[in-house]
């Protein structure tokens, strides 16, 4: 009796052990982490970069990326379709204040906007107000990316969100700018007269996509790259300005 | 030798035309011809700006077309890669295949990189330069996690 309870004893302790063993080890493998290789390829000035990581079978993560994937970069996305409808101009322009929180605030919190956060009201008082809006999304020089990782840039495109949801027969074109100084760098960099022009064609379309991607239906956003038109000044705060996304009140 | 009547000069009236007052006097010509090359030239000139930025986006996605073929094979690769060697001209991948552990090269060959697997070869090719002389670069490198 004692002997068969100690064989027992001993079995139960082996297959604890086997089990805490195994499940050290698959826990190991699955947290050792997987080299990642940068490949750039293509001709000079027009290379493409993208990043793979080896032995990756059949998790989706290692698809092939598309060319709007923050893992590729040098693709250039496909021309946005020129606006059809004729959009004014003249309406004044006015900034997009970020009267609540601070960005420290919300740094803190990892950048974790919730929509029912931002002030979207603001932001549709304002578009009725004025018919257009300067957002608060700025990019850096030569980005053609949102940059979904800043605060102030996260809680714009909550705002703009929150309105289109709440008010669903609103129809607005995005129009991107750049700055003269980044045209005439790309200029002297050897760039086509009309890189300026599709780099803000781009950052329009990547505020449209995201909007998109969250649930807004394309048809209803308009997006128009509108070059270095509408760019004054020449301080880093007035170009940093410049290299903005508009948005202007179409129909409703 | 004396000149007939019907053949006299009279001041003050005009000799009737030899065409009898139709047809175009030379400066008229050199007007519409001018106007006429002047369109023409301006037609010419729009046909070619057309022509060269249609070429120009032509070379523009056949690049990109390259380049999306050039990834989906590598990513097919690396996929199936138990391990990747970046080398100085590209990289060897150790890839498993159905025939065993085999080896893919990708190198920089001229204006392409070369797949080889094998013994059998694949060069990419990514076109027309779209800027002037500009080389094909190919590059990879471990990233730093």
């Amino acid at each position: 009796m004692n002997r068969s309870f100690n064989n027992a004893l001993s079995r139960a302790t082996f297959a604890v052990a086997l089990v805490v063993w195994l499940a050290g080890g698959v826990t190991a493998v699955a947290a050792e982490p997987k080299p990642r290789y940068g490949v750039t390829f293509g001709q000079e000035g027009n290379e493409v970069e993208m990043q793979v990581v080896p032995a990756r079978m059949g998790i989706a993560s290692n698809a092939m990326p598309t060319p709007a994937d923050p893992s590729v970069r040098g693709i250039v996305a496909a021309p946005a379709r020129r606006s059809t409808v004729p959009v004014s101009t003249n309406a004044p322009a006015a900034s997009v204040e970020l009267k609540s929180e601070s960005v420290a605030d919300y740094k803190e919190d990892g950048f974790e906007v919730s929509i029912d956060d931002v002030a979207g009201e603001a932001v549709s008082n304002d578009l009725d107000a004025t018919g257009k809006l300067s957002l608060a999304i700025l990019f850096d020089n030569d980005a053609r990316q949102v940059d979904l990782s800043d605060s102030t840039t996260m809680k714009t495109l909550n705002s703009i969100l929150k309105m289109m949801k709440d008010r669903p027969t609103l129809k607005i074109t995005i129009e991107g700018y750049v700055d003269y100084t980044g045209v005439m760098e790309w200029h002297a960099l050897g760039q086509a007269p009309d890189y300026g022009q599709a780099a803000s064609e781009d950052r329009a379309y990547a505020v449209k996509k995201w909007l998109v991607n969250n649930g807004i239906s394309s048809l209803r956003i308009n997006n128009v790259g509108k070059g270095m038109r509408g760019a004054e000044g020449d301080s880093e705060e007035q170009r940093k300005l410049n290299r903005r996304v508009d948005i202007v009140k179409l129909s409703e | 030798m004396s000149s007939s009547p019907a053949n006299k000069r009279v001041p003050g009236i005009r000799a009737p035309a030899p065409n009898g007052g139709r047809g175009f006097t030379m400066i008229e010509i050199v007007v519409v011809v001018l106007i006429l090359t002047l369109v023409a030239g301006a037609y010419f000139y729009i046909w070619r700006q057309q022509g060269r930025l249609s070429a120009n986006d032509q070379d523009v996605a056949a690049y990109y077309m390259a380049a999306a073929l050039f990834m989906d094979a590598f990513h097919a690769d690396s996929r199936m890669a138990r391990k990747l060697e970046p080398t100085a001209d590209g990289c060897i991948m150790e890839v498993m295949t159905s025939g065993g552990l085999e080896q893919v090269t990708y190198t920089l060959r001229g204006n392409g990189i070369e797949r080889l697997m094998n013994g059998k070869t694949k060069v990419y090719t990514f076109g027309k330069p779209l800027r002037e002389n500009a080389k094909v670069l190919f590059r990879v490198s471990e990233l730093t996690p």
